[in-house]
């Protein structure tokens, strides 16, 4: 199976999100894996699909940054000094619901790189809410509203702190998983804390973000090498084509009807 | 519904004849297999009486703690009748997925027929393989 992968420049709510939905649609189309690793060109909160677009004035340290709305489920993500990816998986049109291997082996190359930094990091494996004087109630007041302040089997945590979380969308024949691993405390998220706040002493790496994406990508390579069994040989990709793509599907993610769908 | 007598897609929707008003009436919904790999069901999204809906395109999505997935319509007609009750007691679903878990209700357009669409044994085949 061919793969593709590659480090993108920071781009603005609207674009990743096309970027991310073009890769969906041509890793269905053309049976290829595709992982865009990616930070934001401005602070950011993105909600899950199904968040309501009124639970976001109850955040107040988020009230004022852009919005977009993402196509994968989960809670909302600020995205500020975080870094995102986007992986398209080609999957069988009989495939439904989740596919925890997908995130359980990216997560694992995940956990692995964090202990050889020296962090106690584990995937969580129970349900769990964190109760914060941040967290609101979120859409239908079952969950909390921000990702981060969630729980779930297969999250990234160092101790009480998740680091990263993944959610997913299917297609007809493919897979998207988003994923945002938590670098540094934000202002707009005051009571998550990062990387950075957690490890010291690797400011060095956490301070040069193309190095540290660089790493998460090749990590996240080695997950998906887990998980399908191979050592895939991994291209660049048409990423002017999935720019181009994007541009006709940026509409979609700006248009009223998506953005205050719920 | 007794699963036996209904057709299903490859992706897991199935759909039943029945008749209301003397018309002939598509019912859909997502079998017990679908339920059970989507565990943890959190939120669904249905379409409203009226819509078109086209055999494989989207008609609904549904949300369980990780992943997103679309619903396909088996048939194409209109939507004459939504399960509206359904996005507030997912756990109908579960309970009864050929029965009161029933998704959508479709008038079928003219000339639409259940060809194509898998019988019991194809659809239980598939799952076995899955």
């Amino acid at each position: 199976m061919d793969a593709y992968s590659f480090i993108d420049e920071p781009r603005s709510g609207l674009t990743n999100m096309a970027i991310d939905d073009a890769m969906l649609e041509y890793s269905d189309e053309h049976r290829v894996v595709v992982l865009r690793v990616y930070e934001w060109s401005e602070p950011t909160l993105s909600l899950g699909y199904f968040q309501r677009l009124s639970d976001r004035e109850a955040h107040v340290p988020s009230r004022e940054l852009q919005l977009v709305r993402r196509a994968t489920g989960g809670g909302a993500i600020v995205h500020h000094h975080d870094v995102t990816y986007a992986l398209a998986v080609p999957q069988s049109s009989s495939s439904v619901g989740a596919a925890p291997a997908i995130y359980s082996a990216l997560h694992e190359a995940v956990v692995k790189w964090l202990c050889e930094l020296g962090l106690a990091a584990k995937q969580w494996r129970e349900p769990y809410n964190l109760p914060t004087s941040e967290a609101v109630p979120a859409a239908h007041g079952k969950t909390e509203f921000l990702c981060f302040h969630r729980r779930s089997d297969g999250d990234v945590v160092v101790g009480e702190h998740k680091v990263m979380g993944s959610a997913q969308r299917r297609s007809k024949g493919a897979l998207l998983q988003h994923g945002s691993m938590l670098i540094a405390q934000s202002e707009h998220a005051p009571s998550l804390e990062g990387l950075q706040e957690l490890l010291p002493d690797a400011r060095g790496l956490l301070a040069n973000r193309r190095l540290f994406a660089d790493e998460l990508r090749l990590r996240i390579q080695r997950g998906i090498d887990s998980l399908l069994g191979v050592s895939v040989q991994y291209k660049s990709g048409p990423v002017q084509q999935f720019q181009e793509f994007a541009k006709f599907k940026e509409a979609k993610f700006a248009a009223e009807q998506w953005r205050a769908r719920a | 519904m007794k699963p036996e007598s209904l057709r299903y897609n490859r992706s897991h929707e199935w759909v039943g004849m029945t008749e209301e008003g003397g018309e002939q009436i598509a019912v859909v919904g997502i079998s017990d297999f679908a339920v059970e790999q989507l565990t943890d069901l959190v939120y669904m999204a249905l379409p409203a009486v009226g819509q078109q809906v086209k055999a494989g395109q989207e008609f609904g999505e549904v949300e369980s703690v990780k992943a997103v997935s679309p619903l396909y319509s088996p048939v194409d007609g209109e939507v004459v009748a939504v399960h509206s009750q359904l996005a507030d007691n997912l756990e109908k679903l579960g309970e009864d997925p050929f029965g009161d878990g029933w998704i959508i209700k479709v008038k079928l357009a003219a000339g639409a027929t259940l060809d194509g669409l898998l019988d019991y044994e194809a659809y239980r085949k598939q799952c076995a393989e899955a």
